[in-house]
């Protein structure tokens, strides 16, 4: 989990997996336009997301594709997040599961 | 039929477990209630037969699916038609590949989600649907306990 708490720390790398989030499957190229900085910059931040398992890469033709894996960031949200602000939607529903379970 | 190759969702996780064992909670409809929006998938898991989830309690079907492909605990290849509303039903079936591989003591789960008919409703709509899926079907695996997360809308 270090290494998606490390991956999310940088505004670039979070702006990439919003532009995932956008449109999953983008190319190095689609993904570097208007970024200010060198493509090599950009294949950094990507391989760092790629090695905490938020981006997924798959080969089609001569493109390599960018996907975004949603799922490290749902364990951080169901470890950390759902702790310390469960919302009440899910603190009811959890009741719900607990008082039926007692019944 | 034309298959845009970028339009797809590729889901990875590894969950501490054998095959097997996973590929018994994807296959049976008690365990599916815990960590598939508190739907029952049920199936006679053969090529060609259905696969719905189903909200036995609100006697709501969520999903219409069909198999394409079995080969336990290895492979799975079905169907997706999101039924939650008149947009989603109006999207022709996509299609949902689960491939199950053991690396040494954990399991590698790969969910691709594509044969999308363009960027179509449900396109966009199942990408924050899949997370809470998948993370709940490593917490149960992993811990025997449900997380109880709401389906997004």
């Amino acid at each position: 989990m270090d290494e998606v708490f490390k991956a999310l720390a940088d505004a670039t790398r979070r702006l990439l997996l919003d532009r995932l989030f956008k449109k999953d499957g983008q190319t190095l190229m689609e993904l570097d336009r208007g970024l200010s900085m060198t493509r090599f910059g950009t294949m950094k931040h990507l391989r760092i997301l790629e090695n905490a398992g938020l981006v997924i890469t798959r080969k089609t033709g001569r493109f390599k594709r960018h996907f975004l894996n949603p799922v490290p960031i749902q364990r951080l949200h169901d470890r950390w997040v759902s702790k310390y602000a469960l919302p009440w939607a899910s603190a009811l529903s959890g009741l719900k599961t607990h008082m039926e379970g007692i019944e | 039929m034309k298959t845009q190759t970028d339009l797809a969702h590729v889901y990875e996780v590894y969950i501490r477990t054998t095959p097997q064992k996973l590929w018994q909670a994807l296959t049976d409809g008690k365990t599916s209630k815990e960590y598939f929006y508190g739907g029952t998938l049920t199936s006679d898991w053969k090529v060609g037969s259905s696969m719905d989830l189903v909200d036995t309690e609100a006697g709501r079907t969520m999903l219409v699916n069909k198999i394409l492909e079995i080969d336990p605990p290895r492979k799975l290849v079905h169907t997706f038609s999101a039924q939650q509303d008149d947009e989603h039903k109006k999207d022709r079936p996509s299609r949902v590949t689960w491939l199950i591989e053991p690396l040494g003591d954990v399991v590698k789960l790969t969910v691709t989600h594509d044969d999308f008919d363009g960027e179509t409703v449900t396109y966009h709509g199942v990408k924050s649907g899949w997370g809470p899926v998948l993370s709940g079907l490593k917490t149960i695996l992993e811990t025997g306990k449900a997380l109880n997360i709401p389906m997004p809308d």
